[in-house]
Formats: C-alpha cells, sequence, structure tokens
C-alpha cells in the first residue's frame, strides 16, 4: 500500500506584485515587469505599455534573473593581496571594509588631484548612468574619462555624426520597401531597440519589402534576408560606391532636388579640393545659371548647377556633385567584383532595385503633412566599419542613402532623434507648435547648422559645436582627442598613451585607474598589451557586479548592485536608442525589483561618496546642476552630498514638471508621448545640410597634421579626404600562404557585450547552438583542409591565438570564418564563462598601421590560419 | 591661434591697477584646473574691472593652452565654459559685469561628452 506523505502547505504569499522596471541587458533598455513573491523574483517580463520593446523581452532580458541571484556574485569589498598582476594570476583577495577602502581610494584622489588630476583616468561602459560618470570625471578635472571597447567600431558614429549630425541610425520600416544592412543586423534582435525594430522589422517583410543583407557571415539577419550578399570583409566601401556609380552615372536615379537643397552636392569647388568662397563674406559659393554668376550658398538662387564646370574669379571650378560623379566612376561593377566578390551582375540590379524602389520625386500625405517619400534605405554597423579606413566605409555608405534623397523621410534612412518632442522646424504647419506635451518636456533640441551650412549635431556633441571643431589645440588627455577630431571614441589611443605616454608628448603618467562594468582585458585588442597597461598604473580600483577578467588587476574591488537592484534616473538616451520606430518619445526609471545582494551598493553613489571624501563634493554639485540642466529650483546645494534617487528626482522634476516626480516614475513606471509625424520624418524642414563633400574633413587634415608635426608625433592623415573611397585593409592581400582566410567576427541576438557569457541560462542556449561557440568555415574551405564539425582548431593571426570547435557551413563566404563576439572568458569570478568560446579579440593586434586615424577603428577583419589540435 | 583681436581683448576696460581694486578668489572646475595647474588663485585687478578683464588677465597670465580651452577664435567663450560670480551663472551678457571688491568666480569647463564604442 502507498505511504501518503503529507505535501507540506505552501505559505500564502505575503507579497505578490509586478513591479516596473528597465532592462540592462543591452543598450535599449527595454521596459520590464519584475514578478515578486515574498521577496523573490520570480518571473521577468516585458512591459506590454513601454514603447522601447511592446512587451517584447529577449533571451538576454529573461535571463537576467539568472544573473542576479548568481552565487558567484562579490557581495563585500575585496583588497588585493597579491602584488603580482597578469592574465590568469589570482589577485588573492581578502575583504576590507567599505569605509576603509573608501578612505584609501579617497586619500589617492585628494593626492592625484592636488598634484594633476589628469593622472586618474576613469571609464564605464555603463550606459545608464553615464551622464553621471561623466559629471564625476568632469568635477575632479581629469580629460582621460573614456577608454571604451571597439563595440561599435569606433567609425560608425564619426560617419553618422559627419553625414546626419547624430550618434545611431535606423530606417523607417513602417514605410520602407527596400532595406539594405550591410554589416549588422538591425531589426533582427541587434542594434537600437530591438524588439520593437524586430516586430516592425517581420511586419515590413510581411508586407513585401525586401531585405538585402550585405556580410561575410550568413547571421540571423542573413538567414532571414530576402537575399544575403556575402562580400570579403573590409571591402563595403567599394560596394557602396559601385551602387553609388550605377545611380549616378548609370541609370540616373537620384534626387537632383534633394541634393541641391538639402546636400552641398551643389557647392563649388576648386582645384585645391576647397570651395571657392564669396570674397565677402566667405561662404561657399554655387552657380546660378538665371545669372551666369557664382553666388554663396545660402542667397537664395532657386537652382544652382548640380553639374558641371565654372570659372570663377579666374578660377576653375566644379560643383561638388560633379567630382562626386566622376570620383565614383573608377568604380564600376567590374572592379567592385574583382576587390569585392559580389558578382558585377548582383550590383547592377540591386543598384537598380534600390534606386527604382526609392521612388524617387514621389510624395506621400501623412497627418495632413505632404512629404517625401522615398521607401529604400542602407544601414551599416560594425561588420562595414571596423576597419582600417573604416571612416571611408561609413561615408561611402551614407551616400548610398544621400543620393537617393531619403533622409528622414518617409520609409527612408533616419538617425536617431534629430530633432525631439515639440521642435517645429522652420517652414513646418504652425499648428505643429504648442502641442500638449512640449509644456511637460523641457528638453527640446534640434540640430543647427554651420556657417558653410553643415548640419550640426545635436546633444551631446553640441556641447563641442562646431562638430567637427574648425581648430586644432595641442592635446593634453590620453586619447589625444583634439588629434582626432571627428573620432567619437578614441580607447585605442588611451592604450597606446598609457604604454607611452612620451612618444604622444603626453607631460604626466597614469596614475590610478577605476572602473566599472567595461571590461578592458576582453572588449580590446591583444589581451598581453591590455594587461601591460594595466599593470603600468600603479593603483586600480574596480566597481562592479562581478569579478571579471580586469577587476583580477585591481587593487581595491567594490561591489556593484544588480540592474535589477538598482535605481538609475532615465538610463534611455535619445541618441542611442528610442528609435523611431517606436512611435513615441518615452522615458523610464530604472528601479530596485529585489532586495540588494550583501554590501553592493549602487556604483554611482560610491562615487558621490568618494567626492566627498576626496573633497570635491562641491564642484560635483556644480558641474551636476550645469550637465543635468538643473532648473533653479531644482539646483543641488553645493555642501550637500546627495543620493542618486534625491538628484534624479530633481531631475525629473526639472525635465517633467511637477507633476512627474521620481515617486511619480516609480509608480507608472514610464512617461510616454506619441510622435508627430515632423517628428518623425523632420527631412524637408532641417536647416542643416547633409555633405556628400567632406571638404571640411580635408581641412581639418592639415590642421591635425601640422599640431601633430609641431608636436613631433608621427601622424598619418591620408584618411582625412574630401570623398570617400575604397582602400585595402593591411591583411587584405595574405602576406603568407598559411595565414589563407580572414577572421571576422559577429554578433549572437542572446549575447551582448562581454557581459552575458557569465549567465547560465545563455550559456547553456550556447551550447547548444550550432554556431555560437564555434569557428563557421565554409564548406568547401573545410573540405579542403580536412576539417569536419566538431573538429578542435586553433585559430592564429600576427596578433595571438584562440580556439574554438569547428562548424562546417555554406553560412560563410568561402575565404572568412566566423567568430561571435563576448567569450573565451578565463576570470576565477566568472566560473560559468570561464573557457566557454574563443576569444576573437585575441586575434586583432593593438597596431597604429591597423588604426583608423580619423575614427580610431582597429582592424577587425585579420588574416588567420586554422591548425586542427588534440583536444 | 593667430593673435587676433578678440571679444575678450576688444572689450577689455582701460584702467589702472590700484591697490583698492577687487580681488577675485578664481576657482577652476573641471580640466582647467590642470590647465592652470592649480584648483584655485587670488587675483587682484584694478579698480573698475570687469569679468572680462579677470578673464583677459588670465589669458596673459596662461597663455595659448588655456585661451583655446576657453575662447574660439572670435574670442567668443566656448558653449561648454560656465563662468559662476558669487554662485551665479553669467551668460555672454555678463562678461561686462564689474568684479565685486571681494568675490569669487568660478570657470566651469564642461568636458567633451564623449559617447559610443
Amino acid at each position: 500500500m502507498a505511504k501518503t506523505v503529507p505535501v507540506p502547505e505552501r505559505p500564502a504569499a505575503i507579497e505578490d506584485v509586478w513591479v516596473p522596471s528597465v532592462c540592462d541587458g543591452c543598450r535599449s533598455f527595454c521596459g520590464i515587469k519584475a514578478h515578486r513573491v515574498n521577496g523573490v523574483v520570480v518571473k521577468l517580463e516585458g512591459d506590454a505599455g513601454n514603447p522601447a520593446n511592446l512587451g517584447r523581452m529577449c533571451a538576454k532580458g529573461q535571463a537576467a534573473l539568472m544573473s542576479a541571484y548568481d552565487p558567484s556574485r562579490p557581495a563585500v569589498p575585496l583588497k588585493r593581496t597579491n602584488p603580482q598582476k597578469g592574465i590568469g594570476v589570482d589577485p588573492k583577495w581578502v575583504e576590507i571594509s567599505w569605509d576603509k577602502a573608501l578612505d584609501t581610494v579617497a586619500q589617492r584622489l585628494r593626492k592625484i588631484r592636488e598634484e594633476d588630476s589628469r593622472k586618474l583616468l576613469i571609464h564605464s561602459f555603463d550606459r545608464s548612468v553615464a551622464k553621471f560618470v561623466r559629471t564625476w570625471a568632469n568635477a575632479f578635472g581629469t580629460p582621460n574619462h573614456h577608454w571604451g571597447g571597439y563595440y561599435c567600431g569606433n567609425a560608425l558614429h564619426p560617419s553618422t555624426y559627419l553625414t546626419v549630425a547624430t550618434h545611431q541610425q535606423e530606417i523607417d520600416l513602417d514605410y520602407c520597401n527596400y532595406c539594405v544592412l550591410i554589416g549588422n543586423q538591425m531589426g533582427f534582435m541587434a542594434g537600437v531597440n530591438p524588439n520593437s525594430l524586430s516586430i516592425k522589422m517581420a511586419e515590413a517583410r510581411m508586407r513585401g519589402m525586401k531585405v538585402v543583407v550585405v556580410d561575410p557571415v550568413g547571421t540571423n539577419a542573413s538567414m532571414k534576408a530576402s537575399e544575403w550578399v556575402p562580400i570579403r570583409p573590409g571591402t563595403d566601401a567599394a560596394f557602396a560606391l559601385a551602387l553609388v556609380n550605377q545611380l549616378i552615372n548609370e541609370l540616373n536615379l537620384y534626387d537632383a532636388p534633394f541634393l541641391r537643397a538639402r546636400t552641398n552636392a551643389a557647392f563649388l569647388v576648386g582645384p585645391d579640393g576647397y570651395y571657392g568662397r564669396d570674397k565677402a563674406s566667405g561662404k561657399p559659393l554655387v552657380w546660378d545659371p538665371q545669372a551666369g554668376a557664382a553666388r554663396p550658398y545660402d542667397a537664395g538662387v532657386a537652382q544652382p548647377a548640380l553639374e558641371g564646370e565654372f570659372v570663377v574669379d579666374g578660377v576653375p571650378c566644379h560643383t561638388a556633385f560633379q567630382l562626386l560623379k566622376e570620383h565614383v566612376r573608377a568604380y564600376t561593377p567590374e572592379r567592385a567584383a574583382q576587390i569585392t566578390t559580389v558578382p558585377a551582375e548582383t550590383i547592377r540590379r540591386i543598384a537598380q532595385e534600390y534606386g527604382t524602389a526609392a521612388c524617387i520625386g514621389a510624395n506621400i500625405t501623412i497627418e495632413g503633412m505632404e512629404l517625401p517619400y522615398r521607401p529604400a534605405a542602407a544601414v551599416f554597423f560594425r561588420g562595414a566599419v571596423a576597419h582600417k579606413h573604416g571612416t571611408h566605409h561609413g561615408l561611402a555608405i551614407q551616400l548610398l542613402n544621400m543620393v537617393v534623397g531619403n533622409m528622414f523621410v518617409v520609409g527612408g534612412y533616419r538617425a536617431l532623434n534629430i530633432v525631439g518632442p515639440g521642435w517645429t522646424g522652420a517652414g513646418a504647419r504652425e499648428d505643429y507648435s504648442g502641442v500638449s506635451y512640449f509644456a511637460a518636456v523641457k528638453i527640446p533640441w534640434g540640430p543647427g547648422a554651420s556657417a558653410d551650412g553643415y548640419i550640426m549635431p545635436i546633444p551631446p556633441l553640441g556641447e563641442r559645436q562646431p562638430y567637427p571643431p574648425e581648430e586644432v589645440h595641442a592635446p593634453d588627455d590620453l586619447g589625444l582627442l583634439a588629434l582626432y577630431p571627428v573620432a567619437t571614441n578614441i580607447s585605442p589611443q588611451v592604450q597606446l598613451s598609457i604604454l607611452d605616454p612620451h612618444k604622444f608628448t603626453i607631460p604626466y603618467e597614469t596614475e590610478m585607474l577605476i572602473h566599472c562594468r567595461a571590461n578592458h582585458m576582453t572588449t580590446k585588442a591583444t589581451p598581453e598589451l591590455s594587461a601591460e597597461a594595466l599593470r603600468r598604473i600603479p593603483f586600480q580600483v574596480s566597481l562592479g557586479p562581478e569579478l571579471d577578467e580586469t577587476a583580477e588587476f585591481a587593487d581595491i574591488f567594490l561591489p556593484d548592485r544588480h540592474a535589477l537592484e538598482r535605481l538609475d534616473p532615465f538610463p534611455q538616451s535619445t541618441n542611442s536608442n528610442m528609435a523611431a520606430a517606436t512611435g513615441f518619445w518615452y522615458w523610464t526609471l530604472r528601479q530596485p525589483v529585489k532586495e540588494a545582494l550583501g554590501q553592493t551598493r549602487h556604483w554611482i553613489e560610491v562615487l558621490f561618496e568618494l567626492a566627498e571624501r576626496a573633497g570635491f563634493l562641491g564642484d560635483l554639485n556644480q558641474v551636476l546642476n550645469v550637465a543635468l540642466h538643473l532648473s533653479p529650483e531644482h539646483r543641488l546645494d553645493l555642501k550637500q552630498r546627495y543620493s542618486l534617487e534625491q538628484v534624479g528626482d530633481r531631475l525629473a522634476q526639472t525635465q517633467f514638471g511637477p507633476g512627474h516626480s521620481l515617486a511619480w516614475f516609480k509608480k507608472e513606471g514610464y512617461l510616454k508621448f506619441k510622435r508627430r509625424a515632423i517628428e518623425a520624418y523632420p527631412g524637408p524642414y532641417i536647416q542643416g545640410r547633409h555633405p556628400v563633400y567632406f571638404e571640411h574633413l580635408k581641412r581639418l587634415g592639415e590642421k591635425v597634421k601640422a599640431v601633430a608635426d609641431e608636436l613631433e608625433i608621427p601622424w598619418d592623415v591620408s584618411d582625412y579626404q574630401p570623398l570617400p573611397e575604397w582602400k585595402p585593409c593591411p591583411d587584405y592581400e595574405a602576406s603568407s600562404p598559411d595565414y589563407d582566410l580572414l577572421a571576422v567576427n559577429y554578433k549572437s541576438p542572446f549575447h551582448s557585450l562581454s557581459v552575458t557569457a557569465q549567465n547560465p541560462w545563455l550559456n547553456e542556449l550556447s551550447q547548444h547552438h550550432a554556431y555560437v561557440y564555434k569557428v563557421m568555415v565554409n564548406r568547401d574551405t573545410a573540405h579542403r583542409k580536412g576539417l569536419k564539425d566538431g573538429d578542435l582548431v586553433e585559430v592564429e593571426s600576427a596578433g595571438g591565438k584562440t580556439r574554438a570547435r569547428v562548424k562546417v557551413t555554406e553560412c560563410i563566404h568561402p575565404e572568412v570564418v566566423g567568430l561571435a563576439g563576448g567569450f573565451g572568458n578565463w576570470a576565477r569570478g566568472r566560473p560559468v564563462a570561464q573557457g566557454q568560446g574563443p576569444h576573437f579579440n585575441s586575434l586583432i593586434p593593438l597596431d597604429t598601421k591597423r588604426m583608423d586615424y580619423v575614427s580610431t577603428a582597429v582592424d577587425a577583419c585579420i588574416r588567420v590560419k586554422l591548425t586542427k589540435v588534440t583536444p | 591661434m593667430p593673435d587676433q583681436a578678440s571679444t575678450v581683448t576688444r572689450r577689455r576696460t582701460p584702467h589702472r591697477r590700484t591697490a583698492a581694486g577687487p580681488r577675485t578668489r578664481v576657482v577652476y572646475i573641471g580640466p582647467l584646473r590642470a590647465t592652470v595647474g592649480k584648483g584655485e588663485e587670488t587675483t587682484a585687478l584694478p579698480t573698475g574691472a570687469t569679468v572680462t578683464d579677470l578673464l583677459a588677465h588670465l589669458i596673459e597670465t596662461y597663455g595659448a593652452p588655456f585661451r583655446d580651452r576657453v575662447m574660439d577664435r572670435e574670442g567668443q567663450l566656448l558653449p561648454n565654459i560656465h563662468l559662476f560670480l558669487d554662485g551665479e551663472e553669467l551668460g555672454e551678457q555678463g562678461l561686462d559685469t564689474p568684479l565685486p571688491q571681494r568675490g569669487e568666480m568660478s570657470l566651469l569647463m564642461m568636458l567633451h561628452p564623449m559617447e559610443g564604442g
């Protein structure tokens, strides 16, 4: 007879709540709801009303539950006892009190600040609190506050800032009919607002939008695309310029009115490559066919000449567009085919399809506004631009958008949030001013125009207007930012400067590093050089939710809270997410949904306390008042230390008025407003022009060279050219027959940065996935080399080596091997991630010959050889 | 930067140094600390001196590295430079403000907001 075992009665839930907050699985910050029962979070779901993700949630977000309760999370401050530092070296941590740890750090800070504040380097890629990190560095007085990884490829953002004055980009998937993704997976669970854009992408594909993915790797996007175009790595500019050549020289599929009015295509350029300028005003000239004379570009010439040669004051000048046409003639489909391996007939066909789909000249009416309708666009990301000549690749692809006139119009290309809520462009309908929410959202913004007519950036780069700067001065920061005047990430240079400050005339040596959530050891090229750079810094403080590879070099470790334990006022950033595709403007509060682990503290609160202990709290509050644009009634008292929650409350009330305090956000989760048509499609009302000819780059290059020469720093300015071109990467040609393959990396949709590899659910998913922890080898290549599925191989470059199992596939270019990014960890504090998958960055040498001197991009396609090894 | 007449130098008030002029505690916030090599100092200027005079004095003292960080080539204050006189922020119009006999001027330089990876 079966024995009956009494089942213990489940205690009634004392607490059973759903709390709104914000995911931290990537940089898109989706709205979530956490299901908490008796203090334990048991489930995370997408917040259905939050436009960031429309209720959806990806694997990374769902799995955050596991990282929050990860038993390997450090819960107390730690002090290093092993003076030796190196890859794999045990720091021999011992526990230390918060008070002792902060006292030690504050004493160092005080000393450095008195001697030379530049000796402190601080960096984080904790995007939720970027504004607070920057203000803290600002108040301390160090210009050295950026040492990020090469996540986006570095050349992405300069290419977009130069052409569309913003940081990120998207396509209007509501109306687009022909979408070209070059080296990226937008809309396929990667990039900005992946959940929302993937829904939009799926809907667009269902209604018939054609998706062409140009990528050496058969990525998630490639496999779902209408057409995958495998391309040889580092040749994207040749592909794009060949399409432009077809559009403007062969097919006559270009938007002449747009080019005249909204770009600098009609500007006259002299034989020296510089604009012909009006003698009185100094402004660039255009040719007025009616008057038969040159006029300043803003003199109201109705229809300036777009093509041709004209003599101005005895000097022969061509229009910028004429020069562009002549320039791209070199990129015939046949030549491009040789460079890219994309067949010439494919290039011709795609150009025809793209140009035709753009519906040049068509208009459409939305919300009563007649707007240009250009339902074709191209976007790019790291895959296209993480190269020696990365900026040229980016600018070449942007030409593809500009020549069809699809900038910020229906169905076309749009950069993220070029205008803010309530923006009313010149010439727009009057009833678009004074919209109801304008009073609530007090942060209007829009692009400006430079004296030469270029579109000017919105914040954050707007702080440094004009962009790019007109003058170049001698730098004194580790990143030599002044010598990279269009760069937005100077990370590789920071590393080079730490290693050899005298070579770059840095008048000090870095004495202290504060780092949080930016794993330098794995996200930069050549771990051995990263280790050497860290060893050169006498004192390192790491903060974070885990003991990662970089923390293993720290002298003091301070445990940060997990995102589910943190309060972060408005982590979204209008320059990195909040895509127009969401249809809304929205601001969300991240709030704790579970009790904090042990003695963990929010690291920004720790920075605030350090400012007080080190004697610069007043400066910090002063900088916060300015940086956050706090209104007079909410400004911080310079003598009082505030919590992040108190600062966030003042920020909320400054931005959204007294009815929207932080308490309101805690209850409601987010504030959202529907975007109006003019905010989604501001193109016709933007005053600044998109450059198709980069005269200012040429001028900047000469200024950079002059300063570098004066400082006697060897500097290559040959890429500061007015028209983009394709130049081979250093590894385009094989230098040795053994190194016959090009290695590239790609993004897995269920991993982000270097963080998620430690998550047990995502690790399990990756272990069972056909590709993610493997090295992708083309079927024919594998056959030639005698490799089969599951073979363990060593992938070796001139920079280093890594190991992985082979996945034989047709989903990779025959000349290429593909490795997903973010793996190959070795830190003791990351036991789940340890030894899982290959470490791609180990293959990349940090070498100025492989660096883009415009953007600082480090070339990420590299010659490798595969050697079968025994486990 | 060429020695062109700048807004700051053009607007400088002509007067003679006297013992009775304003003494101003100048506080440097942000990277300007490193540019001038100190966090604060006290300046003595002639009677009637304005904020512009103080800036001109600092440019004279610290030369091109300081000037290039606070002004553009037209002599206009760069948009990332904020001036506070006794805690109150001065705009461009505030440059003609006479310095008080005993006052504090904070010069705050906002960092270039690096973004991206």
